[in-house]
């Protein structure tokens, strides 16, 4: 099985209804210039100022229910998560443009009834996308989730929406010659 | 088995003969549309897709490009966002409203007869909801996905649960369909639509002006909804008929279409609604927070800063003055609705109660615009959002209302009830 099917990280636990501007506040994106190698530096930092310092490549954030509802905000949300190397954003419920924001970059985020029940910050988790099994490593319970759409696997295995429809354009492009 | 509307439309626009909730379809968009945010990234879209020989949108006739949520730039970013989508409509021959021809997105999409119902209209907006005012599928996707959207012509949905709301009762006075979605709010939680289609229905919404209508929709997004909608009936098609000339086939809903649940809400009675900091489900009714003290109030944005709002805030401000304690910033939402303000002498109403009056644009709602709020500063607005920090500094609040009652507000100098003015 492909390894990216698979999530493996700490959890850093978040509350209810985390807007999007908090996620990624427009002083920061209307009137400043966020340089590339610096978005790591905004992720989530109207939630946690300092979660940049804190993640390490694959942690995974649970948060509770309507995360990331609010504007689109470019995409500036998920850009900055990217860059932090999450592994992904699992919420009680999870809003669709953020989820999709996120899977559109690369970063697996849907929505797991009950999951702030199931994980503590700190906790080790592992997470099947094809199954949708959450395994909490720490405390050795496992959960069963709805696994995200197949579509979404598709975008998350090519690496982002960009890419997906690259190799899309490319096998219209084969079968028509 | 039947369909509600959204579920038809999904259907149409996917080539399905049905659809359920869960079903993952990958629809066709009949128009999209792209703004100066994010504009200066526009032109580099093809840049990744050369290898690959693709350099034009799929279909530049259903492209939307306009400069719209600040206009005209008041930032060298929004000023090189607006250059961006210019270039970018050029060099794509797609269709182009240019500063001075347009307003708020949303409401220029509607005036300039890109939404029909029936259609699939999507934008990079999270407002985008706004479009079911006319029974049109309509939803905001991320930036990415609007690229997409540009070089396919195609997205995917997974097909939402559909929930209604059944809306009855006798509307009273100074209530519009902004109290009205506060209240829903208010009673059943910023996440009763999330990832669901919401459609709105009943006798209430039947005789409710396609304004009014637009502004529910709008509020859709404030539900987390994939969608809002409303079926279409002769006000909402012959509005259609008359904007555009591109036929169009209106869907909808089964009488035996199936809905995870139905709500009922009788307006009788209902006060103007007042959403406190800093969210639009705080809603309370005005008579609990008159007298609360704010610096700024703004009419205007994609929710109610149409010919119906502003009527409203003239009725309120006629042979009145803005209080000296606080400024009124009161924005049409497009620029026909400007003129239409002048027509009815409503411009004069406003300068004459000292009210800063600005070219169509999106203003203080999403802090990218003007009249922002400092830190500290407190704001009531017209607006659909008052997330901490959503009109200025992270440390300014806003609260929201109907155009009546921030007028009257305005002039109190303190949060009030519009119908002591009448």
């Amino acid at each position: 099985m492909d390894a990216k099917l698979i999530l493996r990280g700490r959890v850093w636990k978040y509350g209810d209804d985390l807007d999007s501007e908090r996620m990624a506040p427009t002083h920061i994106w209307a009137h400043t210039t966020v340089k590339d190698e610096d978005l790591a530096k905004y992720a989530w930092i109207g939630i946690d100022p300092d979660f940049h310092k804190k993640v390490r490549p694959g942690d995974i954030i649970v948060a509770g229910k309507n995360c990331g509802y609010g504007s689109s905000r470019g995409g500036n949300h998920a850009k900055t998560l990217k860059a932090t190397h999450l592994g992904g954003v699992v919420a009680e419920s999870c809003s669709r443009l953020f989820a999709r924001s996120c899977i559109n970059v690369g970063i697996p985020a849907w929505s797991c009834a009950g999951i702030t029940q199931f994980a503590d910050e700190g906790d080790e988790l592992e997470v099947n996308l094809e199954t949708g099994e959450v395994r909490n490593l720490t405390k050795g319970t496992s959960k069963q989730a709805k696994p995200p759409s197949e579509i979404s696997l598709k975008i998350l295995m090519a690496g982002g929406l960009m890419e997906y429809i690259k190799s899309e354009l490319k096998n219209k492009q084969q079968s028509a010659q | 088995m039947g369909m509600t509307i959204t579920e038809k439309i999904l259907a149409r626009a996917s080539g399905q003969p049905f659809v359920l909730p869960g079903d993952t379809v990958e629809t066709k968009v009949d128009a999209v549309w792209v703004t100066e945010i994010g504009g200066e990234r526009l032109t580099d879209l093809f840049k990744d897709f050369n290898e690959i020989g693709v350099n034009r949108v799929w279909d530049p006739s259903k492209v939307i490009a306009m400069v719209e949520h600040s206009t005209p730039p008041s930032s060298p970013q929004s000023a090189a966002g607006a250059k961006g989508v210019r270039d970018f409509a050029r060099e794509q021959g797609t269709i182009w409203y240019e500063m001075g021809r347009t307003g708020i997105g949303h409401q220029v999409m509607v005036e300039r007869g890109h939404v029909r119902p029936g259609d699939v209209v999507l934008a990079g907006d999270s407002h985008t909801a706004i479009y079911g005012a006319f029974g049109a599928f309509s939803s905001s996707i991320g930036a990415m996905e609007v690229n997409g959207v540009l070089l396919l012509g195609t997205t995917w949905f997974e097909v939402p649960p559909q929930i209604k709301f059944n809306i009855t009762g006798q509307v009273p006075p100074w209530v519009v369909s902004k109290d009205i979605i506060l209240k829903i709010l208010g009673d059943f939680g910023s996440d009763i639509g999330t990832d669901k289609s919401v459609e709105f229905a009943g006798p209430v919404i039947e005789s409710m002006s396609l304004d009014s209508r637009l502004a529910l929709c709008n509020m859709g997004a404030e539900m987390g909804a994939v969608n809002a909608i409303i079926a279409p009936d002769e006000q909402s098609i012959a509005y259609a008929k008359q904007h555009s000339n591109k036929p169009f086939t209106p869907l909808y809903s089964d009488p035996d279409a199936k809905y995870e649940h139905v709500f009922n809400v009788d307006v009788t009675g209902m006060e103007p609604q007042v959403a406190v900091p800093y969210r639009p489900a705080n809603a309370k009714p005005v008579s609990e927070v008159k007298g609360i003290k704010f610096d700024q109030a703004f009419i205007g944005s994609c929710c109610n800063g149409r010919l119906e709002d502003l009527r409203m805030a003239g009725q309120i401000l006629k042979n009145r003055q803005v209080h000296p304690d606080v400024r009124l910033i009161i924005i049409p939402a497009s620029q026909e609705i400007y003129k239409q303000c002048l027509d009815e002498g409503l411009i004069k109403i406003f300068l004459d109660a000292n009210c800063v009056v600005c070219a169509p644009s999106c203003g203080p709602c999403g802090g990218l615009d003007k009249g922002l709020l400092a830190a500290g500063e407190v704001g009531i607005s017209s607006a659909n959002r008052n997330f901490k920090g959503r009109q200025g500094h992270p440390d300014s609040k806003s609260y929201i209302a109907n155009a009546g009652t921030v007028a009257a507000s305005a002039v109190a100098g303190a949060i009030a009830d519009p119908r002591e003015f009448v």
